[in-house]
């Protein structure tokens, strides 16, 4: 059984993460990526996320034009490839510098706030 | 074992729109076949593997919620409660005009049997409350489609606090109640006048107690005629509708309530001094009856009484117009 302070802290984790998952993935598309080896790779690098959640994400994504992608057909299984496209490329960018910004003053107020106790 | 994962695409797809439906079917299928092999231990996976992946995959309703961008409705949250409230009137004031209708009609013209009488009845309210249903639901689908809501006040894309709606004055709050019978009776004359209008008549038990029936109107003046009551009674639909829907007196509703009035007005002015309108036996009978004096003109004495009584309604339109025309100016912030 989970504590109540747990499930409350794992909700609002959760909700943090959400806001991040897209760059999490920009992240990894400047090669081209089928769903699954994506779903690894975040997994490896301690940012797992499911596949329930990811592969609707990489068809939004597409739709809005950040990500291209291309069935490759030639092996076994059918897969289907997206990678950046140049608008996502830009966008990507523009939310590193953001992502820094938000980084640095969570970090300074945190820390702040460790330094008057 | 491969069925389970077949019937798992299926229910996620089945409900995605067409176009995207066979392109997320096979990334689907590679995905879970991805997951499968790195499930199982050899190379062919076994059931256990399939559910245990299945599993982690979820609900397909929810995975197909994701794959939706945004969720649709025939009518959505925000015009819900006007549709419901709107719903409800109708379907009780059509199911009430109807009940009275055909009770009335039963005393007038007596079915051959009872089952007849509730086989009518139940037919007549069935098919005119499915019509109704139907065509309010048809009308709010459409102002879901175009993306108009109808509970919300108009705004531009961009709000701004301007855009606050005023605090209500309880001065300027029109009661829905007020618009409901408004409606009611609306409804109720509208079924009176085009299917029962022979109903209203002057009943008088002579002596030898046999039912005398003289009705008010002529027959084929008062079809003639009928036209411009209806118009008014319309009129007089719409209005309330308004009310109902904006629920304050704001200077443009009473301006179109002032307009509204001003063309009710003239309607009924336009049928009540219609030609042949009345019944002349009417006229008969007043003298008959000993009401007024062998003497007397019952045309003249007649036309008095009409004047009399648009006097009364011209009255009632002009307090009604002036009083809300005042208030909206008034207690406008």
């Amino acid at each position: 059984m989970m504590s109540e302070t747990e499930e409350l802290v794992n909700s609002i984790v959760m909700e943090m993460r959400r806001g991040v998952v897209i760059l999490g993935v920009l992240s990894r598309l400047s090669e081209s990526e089928y769903g699954y080896s994506l779903v690894q790779t975040l997994e490896q690098e301690n940012f797992p996320v499911e596949p329930g959640t990811l592969y609707p994400l990489l068809r939004r994504l597409e739709k809005q034009g950040l990500l291209d992608s291309s069935w490759d057909t030639s092996e076994n299984r059918p897969r289907k490839y997206y990678k950046l496209s140049d608008k996502g490329k830009e966008v990507y960018k523009k939310l590193i510098l953001e992502w820094k910004k938000i980084s640095e003053s969570i970090t300074d107020l945190v820390e702040s706030e460790r330094g008057k106790k | 074992m491969m069925e389970l994962v077949e019937r798992y695409i299926y229910a996620v797809t089945k409900s995605l729109p067409e176009k995207q439906r066979s392109d997320i079917e096979q990334e689907l299928r590679s995905l879970i076949e991805d997951m499968l092999s790195g499930q199982a231990k050899n190379d062919t996976p076994t059931a256990k593997d399939v559910t245990a992946v299945l599993l982690e995959l979820g609900d397909p309703a929810l995975l197909a919620d994701q794959y939706r961008a945004k969720k649709s409705y025939l009518i959505g949250p925000e015009n819900y409660d006007t549709y419901f409230l709107v719903l409800k009137i109708v379907l009780a004031a059509v199911a009430f005009g109807i009940t009275l209708a055909m009770t009335i009609s039963y005393f007038v013209e007596p079915p051959a049997s009872i089952i007849e009488l509730f086989a009518g009845y139940f037919s007549a309210i069935f098919g005119a409350l499915l019509q109704v249903f139907a065509w309010v639901t048809v009308i709010f689908a459409i102002i879901e489609n175009r993306n108009l809501p109808v509970s919300r006040e108009f705004k531009d894309e961009y709000w701004s606090p301007s855009d606050l709606p005023e605090l209500p004055d309880k001065n300027l709050t029109i009661k829905p109640i007020e618009s409901i019978v408004g409606l009611l009776f609306a409804a109720i004359a509208i079924i009176i006048f085009n299917t029962a209008e022979h109903l209203i008549s002057i009943y008088s038990l002579s002596d030898d107690g046999v039912m005398r029936i003289i009705p008010l109107f002529n027959q084929e003046g008062f079809r003639s005629l009928l036209p411009l009551l209806n118009a008014m009674l319309a009129i007089g639909i719409i209005k309330e509708s308004l009310k109902l829907v904006i629920r304050k007196w704001t200077r443009g509703l009473a301006l179109i309530n002032l307009v509204f009035n001003l063309l009710s007005f003239g309607l009924f002015v336009l049928f009540i001094r219609g030609d042949d309108l009345w019944n002349d036996v009417f006229f008969a009978f007043w003298v008959e009856a000993g009401l007024i004096p062998a003497d007397a003109d019952p045309l003249f004495l007649w036309s008095r009484v009409i004047t009399g009584l648009i006097a009364v309604v011209a009255l009632g339109f002009l307090i009604d117009s002036a009083v809300n025309l005042y208030k909206s100016f008034r207690y406008q912030v």
